[in-house]
């Protein structure tokens, strides 16, 4: 399933992050070295492409819902 | 490029949030890529059916310009001119638009700065961003793209 919503980088393993969504957690590319543990994330195709900032994440998931 | 190409470049980065909305299938979605990867014209009424919110917007330029919604010309007046004003100003959406959505939905003129693989890392304002380079497999380092969401959909000058 592809996120069009911010999850969390709970790890990181070389070029690797696992992404916590709070039902599921996906593992996706790291290329930039701007991304750390704790920060809510973007991915798209399994890469992480942009930073979201933590005050943000609620509007992104109430956009969403139903 | 033929109006439904150069629309499905631009647009189809955009179908993860469509997919998101549960509006389309994953299988779908993987169609729609393949598509605007390959250069593949799809049917018009199939492009309009998907991307709905974006032909409500075009209709109303096309008819200011006099032009087919189809025109290329009207197809690029869109997305190049008019649609980051659209995103700054949230669309149509009622609720709040997050900046960081504002910003990943708008196309950015951003130059690139590395290249890994399939991925690009790309400069603009004062933002990277890490973009795919699928649409344009051959832009190298220090060329300028638009990008639109992930991707990287189009070199530019």
């Amino acid at each position: 399933m592809c996120m069009a919503v911010p999850g969390k980088i709970i790890r990181i393993n070389k070029d690797m992050a696992i992404v916590d969504y709070g039902k599921e957690k996906r593992e996706a590319k790291l290329v930039e070295k701007k991304f750390n543990v704790g920060d809510y994330v973007i991915v798209q195709n399994k890469i992480v492409i942009e930073k979201v900032p933590e005050q943000e994440v609620r509007e992104w998931l109430s956009l969403f819902e139903k | 490029m033929k109006p439904e190409v150069f629309f499905l470049r631009y647009a189809f980065p955009c179908a993860f949030i469509i997919f998101q909305r549960k509006e389309i299938t994953k299988r779908e979605l993987t169609e729609l890529e393949n598509a605007a990867v390959n250069n593949v014209v799809l049917p018009k009424e199939k492009l309009e059916k998907i991307f709905h919110r974006a032909f409500n917007r075009i209709k109303p330029i096309a008819v200011e310009m006099n032009k087919d919604r189809w025109n290329i010309e009207v197809i690029k007046e869109y997305f190049l001119n008019r649609h980051t004003e659209l995103a700054e100003q949230g669309f149509e959406m009622t609720k709040k638009v997050p900046r960081t959505l504002k910003e990943l939905c708008k196309i950015h003129k951003a130059v690139i700065t590395d290249k890994k693989r399939s991925l690009f890392v790309v400069k603009f304002n004062k933002s990277t961003r890490t973009v795919l380079n699928s649409l344009v497999p051959n832009a190298k380092i220090g060329d300028l793209v638009n990008i639109h969401y992930g991707y990287a959909v189009e070199i530019v000058t």
